[in-house]
């Protein structure tokens, strides 16, 4: 349930295990993702439109020299695409070997995520979507959903692009 | 030359961990009259792979050590724990030998002869054999094999044809004859030209070998006859005296000291530099260095990145760009181009690297399906890159082995048939067109398009009434989950296979093919780049977007609106260039956008003599692009070869031609399927 073993360097707040996490808004929900998946976080550039590919793949872009995919995170969870402004960003993580870029809205912060806090995902997204999520966390007044970035950039999915 | 050391000091590894361990055992278990047999083979087999690399010295321990184990296999002595701490010593000499012949060549060591005199005084019994471990390599006579007495022994001459090829390997006759007997002694000789005239891929070594079998002088004949043609063999029984091998004294015996060779090379040029190069060059080094393939792999990025940079500058250009700026671009684009060749032929390796492994691997495959089966190599000297290379091995091991397996029949089919009882398989590699093709190609019992049918509809593929053309029924072998062969033998047959040889290929952006006359034989084509790496590109859009083909594809290019164009179904179109029709297939539709009323240009394709006209808003010019793998970091699209990345930064998807005419080819169908 609560998968959220990342091998990190562990930072004591009031004794207690905490995890870096880059933290989003993603519609009204806040969510989270484990720092040290993601490579860098750069603007937003077009990418080139993929013939038959799932509609949340935008497309691919040059990641200085290597073609990477870029994933809409609102088209994955079938929320509707906002207009591109200058807040959006493409967070560059590295899933199984492979990386790929997930286009949010904007990113808002990084915090210390207590991983003894960590709640199963209540089910409150539809099962579609659920799989994305790894784990709730409450942290001060804010609730972070932590998401399960393998699941988003679902390769073995992907692999069935058909002709 | 590099590998086959390898080869050898991976082996001698291995083998030195194996005669411990069995050791070790001993001192923990009953002696076992199978311990001292392993010991044996090891001892045994280190001999004559380390007289096969010139090592005399290690080859005459590790003969001494054999010997010693023959004579205590024959008195039938168990081995005491005084005896394996001694053997355990031999072995930790042969550790230190192996490891000084790695830096100072073939050494010998002093401890050697007095452990294997102290060996022999504990095994007893038999009188020590006089092992001779001479300091005076020169002076050096084949150790002669007491143990073994009136056994006939031979001296065999064997030269290698002049120009080394896959088919020489040298290794392989040792190896054959060490099945039927023993090697006494192995000298490698070598009569190297001066530098001026040598050439790189010569051979310039030829061995003597002191045999010893038990067999007939006609077998040991027959053994030779392994030795491809231009290989020169002499054999003379040893006892008479070789008026031949005295006639023509060894110029030098390299393995025994260095120094000798670049003394006798160095002759017309003394200086050091020259003949220390010219040792290099005669071990098949020819003046180079090893780089490791991260650092070319490196080399080869940046300069990619470089030709992306350049394209960005030569677009940079417009009107008021001046005319130095504009000379010093073009002379830059040159340039880059020139280092980009040269940066990539760095990378190029003949396919000799890659068809030599298969020699081995058909002669095992063939004896264990109780098959007689030649490989006939061809183009060996064609070159490719290094990454196809290493790609290629398994597709190409699946379909010879296949080609053995389900090609050719058992020796008594082929005779029944009028068949030569020995099939052939064939194995070719040459360059066209700015591609490579690999041929594999038997002549076996090729393929039965009845039983691919039956298969078809057994698999619910086809219906009981289809009669698939010849080249789609072909096209179910390469389909997942397909498998003729009656018998699933554990090398093949099981249905996986072909559909991965064809992904294989198809990933590094090439196709195959495959023919086959029933009775006659079957042949696989494949055809990939060149090099994975780089290519020439036209630049084709439709709406915004860009696609990228490769060049060497393009036939010509017309105005849409003036080709008679015919419509067949909704599906079929066909265009009639100059009196041929050939199909077409609309870009827009291909990738998927609205089509549009906009007139547009038929750019023709043609690969394999296969022909499509594609149909798109325009062409946007040509440039050469850098071929990157959509795979590394996503998925394979089908449909395109991978993606470049153009002058300003954006990526550009490149259309794979073999798809777009397989799209072509099944409207084809599809249409005579109907009417």
């Amino acid at each position: 349930m609560a998968t959220i073993t990342q091998p990190t360097e562990t930072k004591t707040t009031a004794e207690m295990n905490t995890d870096k996490y880059l933290v989003f808004q993603i519609g009204n929900e806040t969510y989270g993702v484990p720092l040290l998946q993601v490579q860098e976080i750069r603007t937003y550039t077009p990418a080139t439109r993929v013939p038959n590919a799932p509609d949340y793949v935008l497309g691919v872009i040059n990641l200085r020299g290597n073609i990477i995919a870029v994933i809409d995170a609102r088209t994955r969870f079938g929320l509707p695409p906002l207009p591109e402004e200058e807040s959006t960003v493409v967070v560059v993580a590295q899933v199984n070997d492979k990386i790929f870029g997930l286009r949010l809205d904007s990113v808002s912060d990084v915090m210390d995520i207590p991983l003894e806090q960590v709640q199963p995902t209540p089910p409150i997204a539809s099962e579609a979507t659920q799989r994305f999520l790894s784990g709730v966390v409450q942290v001060g007044e804010r609730v972070v959903i932590l998401l399960n970035l393998r699941e988003i950039f679902d390769i073995d999915a992907l692999g069935s692009i058909a002709a | 030359m590099d590998s086959l050391m390898q080869l050898f000091y991976d082996e001698a590894n291995e083998m030195v961990e194996g005669m411990e361990q069995v050791l070790l055992a001993l001192e923990s278990g009953e002696p076992d009259p199978e311990t001292v047999n392993a010991l044996f083979r090891y001892a045994h087999s280190f001999k004559g792979n380390s007289a096969a690399m010139g090592f005399t010295h290690l080859s005459k321990f590790t003969h001494g050590l054999e010997s010693a184990m023959e004579s205590l296999r024959k008195e039938q002595r168990t081995l005491t724990p005084e005896l394996a701490t001694l053997l355990l010593q031999a072995v930790d000499v042969i550790r230190t030998l192996l490891e000084r012949t790695r830096t100072e060549g073939d050494v010998g060591d002093p401890t050697c002869e007095a452990l294997l005199q102290q060996i022999n005084a504990v095994i007893n019994g038999e009188t020590p054999q006089p092992i001779t471990m001479r300091s005076t390599p020169a002076s050096a006579e084949p150790a002669e094999s007491p143990a073994t007495h009136g056994t006939p022994q031979y001296r065999i001459f064997y030269q290698p044809a002049p120009t080394l090829s896959a088919e020489h390997d040298p290794l392989q006759l040792l190896s054959e004859l060490r099945e039927y007997g023993q090697i006494i002694e192995c000298r490698f000789r070598e009569q190297i030209p001066p530098l001026e005239q040598l050439k790189t891929d010569a051979c310039y070594g030829s061995w003597e070998i002191l045999y010893e079998t038990a067999f007939e002088p006609a077998i040991v004949r027959a053994l030779l006859e392994l030795v491809v043609e231009g290989a020169e063999t002499r054999i003379e029984p040893v006892n008479a005296p070789s008026a031949e091998t005295t006639q023509q004294p060894p110029t030098q015996i390299v393995a025994e000291a260095p120094q000798l060779s670049v003394a006798a090379s160095a002759s017309k040029d003394n200086t050091l530099a020259t003949a220390a190069v010219s040792a290099a060059a005669s071990r098949g080094e020819a003046q180079s260095i090893r780089v490791s393939t991260e650092k070319i792999d490196a080399l080869m990025n940046l300069v990619s990145e470089i030709v992306i940079a350049q394209s960005m500058l030569s677009s940079a250009q417009n009107a008021d760009t001046d005319e130095r700026t504009r000379a010093a671009i073009t002379q830059m684009e040159r340039h880059v181009r020139d280092l980009h060749e040269r940066v990539m032929a760095i990378r190029l390796l003949p396919v000799s690297y890659l068809f030599n492994r298969f020699p081995r691997m058909v002669r095992d495959t063939a004896a264990k399906l109780g098959k007689k089966v030649n490989l006939e190599v061809e183009g060996e000297e064609t070159e490719l890159d290094r990454t196809l290379l290493e790609a290629l091995s398994d597709p190409l091991t699946h379909l010879i082995r296949n080609a053995i397996d389900h090609g050719i029949e058992p020796p008594e089919e082929r005779q029944q048939r009028g068949k030569p009882e020995t099939g052939t398989i064939r194995l070719s590699a040459y360059q066209s067109e700015g591609r490579i093709y690999i041929e594999v190609r038997d002549d076996g019992r090729g393929i039965n398009t009845e039983r691919v049918r039956q298969k078809a509809i057994q698999l619910g593929w086809i219906s009981e009434n289809d009669h698939p053309s010849e080249e789609t029924l072909y096209e179910f072998l390469f389909q997942p989950g397909f498998s003729t062969a009656q018998q699933v033998s554990d090398l093949s047959g099981r249905g996986v296979g072909m559909d991965v040889v064809k992904r294989n290929v198809e990933s590094l952006g090439g196709s195959i093919s495959v023919q086959s006359k029933p009775g006659e034989g079957t042949r696989f084509l494949l055809r990939v780049p060149l090099t994975l790496a780089i290519m020439d590109g036209l630049g084709l859009t439709v709406a915004d977007e860009h696609y990228i083909v490769p060049l060497t594809a393009v036939v010509e290019a017309f105005q849409y609106e003036s080709l008679q164009h015919t419509a067949l179904f909704d599906q079929y179109e066909l265009v009639n260039v100059r009196g041929e029709f050939i199909p077409l297939v609309r870009l827009r539709q291909f990738v998927g956008l609205p089509e549009t009323d906009r007139e547009g240009l038929i750019v023709v394709l043609e690969q394999e003599g296969e022909q499509i006209a594609l149909l798109i808003d325009g062409i946007a010019g040509q440039q050469q692009v850098v071929l990157k793998s959509l795979e590394e970091n996503f998925v394979r699209v089908p449909g395109f070869a991978g993606a470049t990345i153009l002058g300003d930064g954006r990526v550009a998807l490149i259309l794979d031609v073999s798809d777009l005419i397989r799209r072509g080819r099944q409207s084809v169908e599809r249409y005579a399927a109907v009417a």
